[in-house]
């Protein structure tokens, strides 16, 4: 009796973990984003492309940064393809975006369902948090 | 007492060349009033109401979790033991039985609906705090937006005044075009809307809300305006021969009544004329490009603004006003809130408590100038009562924590009765994600818009209780 009792313990640990551990897919990363990063609001959207891989673009006051990715276990890294600005003037707050050659954008999805990530700016590197843009009617 | 037995119309007025005042309520009007009671109702007899509705722009230190915790706008208690010792109320505190505060609700019409409208909450919350109405995002001429609590209560209840509703503000609001984040100008410079599509002008210049008032607008141009100022000293000279043959046909009671409300213009007038002497003496300005009536200073300005507004009330000029103190992007310094700190940059906090304190300091100066208007609409009688109970002032702001340009735990509180309707002394805390439009549609109906089923954004009432 106690050794099924043990193995019935056993068994619903590890399914837990198992749950616990479930593949993270690009599909979790999906979406559109809202990062804040030092006190600014950055648009991020994620769409999956082939296998682990996934396209992004960064926004921010007309500026966008194209990005391209990969993920591995909870994590997207991003690295940056160009910079557009379409047509739009230099925005007041371009040192808070990473220019198209910065290091990787390194994303964490959290268990909450936020990411948190890390990148380089024109002012150093800059720790920043997102939630994923819920959708709703417009009016 | 009325000495010649004919009734005083309530729109009578002094009349010069090139400028009309509009009279306070005399008891000469009672018996024209009283007429149209026993053929009418008796509501008529009842003062009306008047609606004041005022943004705090960018939120408030309060509505941060640091803030919330510290209890920097809201306060700890709900009920009627509410503490605002550590809030940035603490202003109001002589008058806590006169307020409402509504906390913890969100205006999620101002919320990002997409990638491109993320970062650009400065550039649409502004058109969201009287509309609860998500604005499109465009620089064209094809903005939308929705009608604005104000204006919905001036269409209903403001016809019979000569102006409908006032649009005062703060701060330079007549940028052109597109301000940002694909945003047109025109959602960030005013918070009143007649209709959809039809942004109001706000009035930045007390010079001109009180030619306004006294219909001296329109009577050439602002220079001809400007010289004829210089060769009298009172636009109460324009209609001086008015004055004196309405004093002959009142009694001593009116007589008295008359002479403190043209007093009372006079005062405004005279402080009116000294800010502009001294914008125009060539000293250096704090602000250099505000045009000559408007004071350097943020409190007298307020004041001002304030003044012409209850003298807009008294005369029954207007019953609905709104008022922007400022714009989301400002980098005014207030020093007398005690912070050195430019407006936005201070905003910016970083979830620093030190600096959210400091934004706490900067919320608490900007809520200590309301009380001079309380106190003003306290000293106005006003039918049986006084007007601070027969108006609502709105005072709030669409914004919740500017460091993260969201719009949940709003700053927002209620001064003034509506006619009895609201007790005040109370603090009430909404349930978790409570859209501000359910407290703004039972404004609404406690204003007499009874048949009102929705307002913005609104999933019903709220509940004073």
């Amino acid at each position: 009796m106690l050794r099924i009792i043990t193995f019935a313990i056993v068994l619903a640990v590890a399914s837990a973990a198992a749950a616990q551990e479930k593949k993270i897919t690009t599909a979790d990363f999906a979406g559109t984003w809202n990062i804040e990063a030092m006190s600014h609001q950055i648009a991020l959207v994620v769409e999956p492309s082939e296998s682990n891989k996934v396209t992004a673009t960064m926004m921010m006051m007309g500026r966008d940064t194209l990005l391209m990715g990969e993920v591995t276990d909870r994590t997207l890294t991003l690295v940056g393809i160009k910079t557009e600005t379409n047509g739009a003037p230099e925005p007041q707050h371009a040192a808070h975006m990473p220019p198209a050659d910065a290091k990787p954008i390194v994303v964490t999805l959290q268990e909450d369902g936020t990411i948190v990530g890390e990148m380089m700016t024109n002012m150093g590197p800059v720790k920043w948090t997102g939630e994923k843009l819920k959708t709703k009617k417009k009016s | 007492m009325f000495l010649t037995g004919k009734a005083l119309s309530r729109r009578a007025v002094l009349k010069g060349v090139g400028a009309t005042v509009a009279l306070p309520f005399l008891e000469a009007m009672t018996s024209s009033v009283r007429l149209r009671a026993f053929s009418d109702t008796a509501r008529q007899l009842r003062p009306p109401l008047r609606l004041v509705c005022i943004e705090q722009v960018h939120g408030a230190a309060g509505s941060s979790i640091y803030g919330a915790q510290q209890n920097l706008w809201a306060p700890a208690t709900t009920g009627r033991a509410f503490d605002l010792s550590p809030t940035s109320l603490k202003p109001l505190e002589p008058w806590r039985e006169h307020i409402t505060i509504v906390s913890n609700c969100d205006v999620p019409s101002a919320d990002p609906t997409d990638a491109r409208e993320i970062g650009g909450d400065h550039f649409r919350s502004s058109a969201t705090y009287l509309t609860q109405t998500y604005p499109k995002r465009t620089e064209g001429a094809d903005i939308e937006c929705g009608i604005s609590m104000d204006q919905l209560h001036a269409q209903r209840f403001g016809q019979d005044t000569p102006m409908p509703s006032m649009q005062l503000c703060i701060e330079n609001v007549d940028q052109a075009g597109g301000c940002g984040y694909g945003y047109s100008c025109a959602y960030t410079d005013t918070i009143s809307w007649a209709s959809p599509t039809r942004p109001l002008p706000m009035i930045r210049d007390p010079r001109v809300a009180f030619d306004q008032m006294f219909g001296v607008l329109g009577q050439g141009s602002a220079g001809e305006r400007r010289e004829r100022r210089q060769e009298d000293l009172s636009i109460l000279d324009w209609v001086r021969e008015s004055s004196k043959r309405l004093e002959r046909r009142l009694g001593a009671a009116d007589r008295i009544r008359l002479s403190d409300y043209l007093d009372n213009v006079r005062e405004i007038e005279r402080r009116l004329q000294a800010v502009e002497r001294r914008n125009d003496s060539g000293e250096p300005r704090e602000l250099p490009m505000a045009p000559p009536g408007v004071p350097d200073s943020f409190a007298d300005h307020v004041k001002l603004m304030f003044d012409l507004q209850v003298l807009a009330f008294r005369s029954d000029v207007t019953r609905v006003v709104s008022f922007k103190l400022g714009r989301d992007g400002s980098n005014r310094v207030y020093k007398e809130s005690g912070s050195t700190g430019a407006f936005h940059i201070v905003s910016h906090h970083g979830e620093n408590p030190e600096r959210v304190r400091e934004l706490a300091k900067i919320n608490e100066y900007h809520v200590s100038v309301l009380p001079y208007l309380l106190k003003q609409l306290k000293e106005t009688p006003d039918g049986d009562g006084t007007m601070l109970d027969n108006s609502v002032v709105i005072y709030g702001s669409p914004m919740g924590n500017p460091n993260q340009h969201n719009h949940k735990r709003v700053p927002f509180l209620v001064a003034g009765h509506a006619g009895g309707a609201i007790k005040g002394g109370v603090h009430l805390k909404a349930k978790n994600g409570t859209p501000l439009s359910n407290v703004m549609l039972n404004l609404l109906h406690t204003l007499g818009h009874d048949d009102l089923q929705s307002f913005g954004d609104s999933e019903g009432a709220f509940s004073w209780e």
